[in-house]
């Protein structure tokens, strides 16, 4: 037990991809859970219920996925780490207050285990077809960061970015996991704790009188916490910098400005993609998730073959990795994008790519065996 | 090498355990491996099935079309997926609840796990007598990680799960086609 | 309410003591004439002074309409978020920080008609929250709809022929629930609803007080109660304080001859979410 009263020790571990999710929310600093039962994330809540009280921390069953990240952002406003984690159904009924979450600058963390859908769907089974939800669910301009790990390692090393990128930006940020990689078991390697990098939200602790809440003199204004004095006003209406609603269009400029650029003018460093014989490669597949894995394993056989193909795995979806797409494309004679859904990440493909685009679809449901993936390469070469 | 295993059974005979305890002995050993588990929308009596691939390299593809070995625990776990089999691929059955090989191994290996189960008083070790005699029948890892392994996934039975292992590799036998 | 004793002293001032506790910089405020919510807003200001809380540990939470404003003119850490949300919300703040003393005010639709199931649930955990739920009977910010409040038979701008279906009885229900610390006051009743104000700052866990809150320019304009003196004349005709009143009873009608019930109906001990909480950390090792 007491060994318990503590976080995943360094080591090689085989796990669960949602419970490798759950730990590594402990070690990025997560203190604050709420959640609402979910297929296919349902361990990550099970585990969170055990853990968050072994350390002192807080989990909370909602009475829905509204209340869940509502009440992730009431912690958050507090100052400390929250999150929470679902599948399509409740991930669409939060996109209001992923809204709210740009809009106050409150960071949080969302994992969406994505299913089969649309709808109820299947939900015991994987789909990949909430790329375009992620990015676009909520109304209005809003920029924020969607990860997508394919393997139970990335799962755990992205849940710990996601809290960083959360914490730096003071943005909402989603792990768009699925189905078969947050079921599946997998090697895990915690490295020493020194070497995981935390980043936590800059504090403002300056003058009262002086304090901003809502600064643009920086892209992203330093926090204040409830009851840390500043008598701070945060609002979802549209605000000026200090927190106050207006409907001065200077002042909607500037915020939305604020909110959008924050994320753009930072996306080079938000990128994280992986590239496999991209350099000389005819045809390359741009892909993500546990299709990325059917796709590295469809282009080694292609190459055995002796067919020129490469793939770019993206590890972040949004924003969306221009760069290597753009040069991938000013070389290769065409772009593939493997997903499990009819056709979403293909669009964004679509706007930098520089020669023709194809899918290879692959509906719900199962992920699609490398073969799938080969016979589209076979028929783009 | 790469090998890809599927335990098929019903929901309550340790076959997703089985298949995370094997994973885990071969991630022990210092080998890559990654297990998918699948089941029915039943809580329990449903379908189950544990997709385990193991390899001296780094996995690439985590889930398994066809695989190389089938462990069918029930009759119901080898119709469903005794046609996955390779062709040439390797089977070990429950002797006693698959009485209808529905595919055609190179060889078949038998073990009556529930029934040797049963003999010591408790069938959820069923899981475990298998894993010995998976462990007589196919190596793959070694026998002492994997039972090192079980030994630490369950520390409060530590006897009967070294005796059902034990039980299961002295009583495996391959059996004619 | 009786005239005996009032003094008026002719003496204008430029500033109140509570002003350190307004954003005035903000006024003036978008309320109608004859609105409650200036008064809700001055009893919450003088509750906090009089209350033992340092003002720093005070926070307000609003969701959307005319009420959810108020988080905007007091000066305390303020949170003015999604329409229905704000319980929810301060849910999530007074569990990571149970040294806050956390009070949701928001209105009638935003509470218990979009944010009906966080109001229900939050009242069930105990969370040591308090909910100053202004009811006017109206969704007065979009234009005077009906909600789950207005009273069978009142006109609105979508009941043209009289609302077709019964309101909450907001104390019946929360008594239900199992709340701690149950009230009913009017926007004439300042002193009782300050006092009761105070009181909810005291009591571990889920506090809710339903202000009964004038709407002239909205609700009134459709039912004869156009001016702000005809919701006093309604308000001293028809209010009955029964600290002990059958809630079953409770119910709002404004019909002639049936009373608006007013009293601080349920006070009693119980274990909060804190509580509950306290007991986790135990069995989990974390606390001896």
């Amino acid at each position: 037990m007491s060994s318990e009263l503590r976080l995943l020790k360094p080591g090689t571990y085989f796990m669960m991809g949602n419970i490798a999710c759950a730990e590594a929310a402990l070690i990025a600093g997560c203190e604050f859970y709420a959640g609402y039962p979910i297929t296919p994330s349902n361990e990550i809540a099970e585990h969170m219920s055990r853990r968050m009280p072994q350390l002192g921390r807080h989990f909370i069953q909602m009475e829905d996925e509204i209340g869940s990240i509502v009440a992730v952002l009431g912690a958050s406003a507090a100052g400390v780490k929250a999150m929470t984690a679902t599948s399509g159904p409740g991930f669409s009924l939060m996109m209001e207050t992923i809204g709210l979450s740009a809009m106050l600058e409150l960071p949080c963390v969302i994992i969406d285990v994505q299913r089969a859908g649309p709808s109820t769907g299947i939900p015991t089974f994987v789909g990949q077809g909430d790329v375009m939800q992620a990015r676009w669910g909520s109304h209005g301009d809003y920029e924020l960061v969607v990860y997508a790990p394919s393997a139970v390692q990335e799962f755990f090393d992205l849940t710990i970015e996601a809290f960083n990128t959360s914490e730096w930006l003071r943005i909402p940020v989603v792990v768009l996991s699925d189905e078969v990689v947050g079921h599946m078991y997998g090697r895990l390697v915690v490295p020493e704790y020194d070497k995981i990098k935390i980043v936590n939200r800059k504090r403002y602790n300056g003058p009262k009188d002086q304090y901003l809440p809502y600064s643009c003199e920086a892209l992203v204004p330093p926090f204040v916490a409830a009851g840390d004095g500043y008598r701070i006003h945060m609002t979802g209406l549209t605000h000026d910098e200090r927190g106050y609603p207006s409907l001065e269009i200077e002042d909607s400029h500037k915020l939305i400005d604020r909110l959008v650029m924050k994320v753009r003018k930072n996306s080079k460093h938000l990128w994280k993609y992986e590239t496999l014989y991209a350099d000389d490669a005819d045809v390359v597949v741009v892909t993500f998730g546990i299709t990325a894995r059917s796709t590295e394993e469809a282009v080694k056989r292609a190459r055995a073959e002796g067919l020129k193909v490469g793939m770019i795995k993206l590890l972040t979806l949004w924003p969306f990795p221009e760069d290597p797409v753009k040069i991938a494309s000013q070389y290769a004679r065409r772009l593939l994008v493997a997903e499990i859904n009819m056709g979403q990440l293909i669009h964004p493909v679509r706007e930098v790519a520089e020669c023709p685009v194809a899918g290879i679809n692959y509906p719900v449901g199962y992920a699609p065996p490398p073969e799938y993936i080969l016979d589209g390469i076979r028929a783009a070469v | 090498m790469r090998w890809d295993i599927r335990w098929a059974g019903f929901g309550g005979q340790g076959v997703i355990r089985a298949g995370e305890i094997l994973g885990r002995a071969a991630v022990k050993q210092g080998l890559d491996s990654a297990m998918r588990p699948m089941y029915g929308p039943e809580k329990t009596g449903g379908w189950s099935r544990a997709d385990v691939v193991i390899s001296d390299e780094q996995i690439i593809f985590p889930l398994i079309v066809n695989p190389d070995i089938l462990v069918a625990m029930s009759q119901d776990g080898m119709n469903r997926d005794g046609s996955s089999l390779k062709k040439d691929g390797l089977l070990l059955i429950d002797g006693e609840l698959v009485k209808d090989v529905k595919c055609y191994p190179k060889k078949i290996y038998s073990v009556e796990a529930t029934k040797i189960a049963d003999s010591l008083g408790r069938r959820i070790v069923a899981n475990i007598v298998m894993l010995g005699a998976f462990s007589k029948a196919f190596g793959i890892v070694s026998e002492d990680i994997l039972l090192q392994t079980i030994i630490e996934t369950f520390p409060k039975a530590v006897e009967l799960n070294k005796t059902a292992f034990k039980l299961g590799k002295e009583n495996v036998r391959e059996v004619e086609i | 309410m009786s005239q005996k004793g009032l003094v008026i002293k002719e003496k204008i001032v430029s500033e109140s003591p509570r002003d350190h506790l307004i954003r005035k910089e903000r006024f003036p405020h978008i309320w109608c004439p004859g609105c409650g919510l200036g008064t809700v807003l001055k009893c919450y200001v003088e509750a906090i002074a009089a209350s033992s809380i340092p003002e720093d540990k005070h926070v307000v939470i609003s969701g959307i309409g005319c009420t959810g404003r108020i988080a905007g003119y007091v000066r305390l850490d303020s949170y003015h978020v999604t329409h229905g949300r704000p319980i929810a919300f301060a849910e999530g703040m007074k569990i990571v920080r149970p040294d806050l003393e956390v009070t949701v005010i928001s209105g009638d639709g935003d509470l218990v008609t979009i944010g009906g199931n966080h109001f229900i649930h939050a009242i069930r955990r105990n969370v040591d929250i308090n909910v100053f739920l202004v009811n006017n009977f109206i969704y007065g910010m979009t234009g005077n709809q009906m909600g789950s409040t207005t009273p069978l038979g009142a006109k609105s701008s979508t009941s043209p022929y009289g609302c077709p279906e019964p309101p909450f009885n907001l104390p019946l229900l929360a008594a239900a629930l199992g709340a701690p610390f149950v009230a009913r006051w009017t926007t004439l009743h300042t002193r009782q609803l300050a006092e009761a104000m105070k009181k909810a700052f005291q009591v571990k866990g889920f506090a809710l007080i339903e202000i009964i809150s004038p709407c002239p320019v909205g609700f009134g304009s459709y039912n004869e109660l156009r001016e702000g003196k005809d919701y006093i004349k309604l308000f001293l005709e028809n209010c009955i304080v029964d600290h002990s009143a059958d809630l079953n009873k409770a119910a709002i009608s404004l019909r002639p001859g049936e009373p608006i019930i007013l009293g601080n109906f349920i006070q009693r001990e119980m274990p909060s979410y804190h509580d509950f909480e306290l007991e986790v950390f135990k069995k989990a090792g974390w606390l001896k």
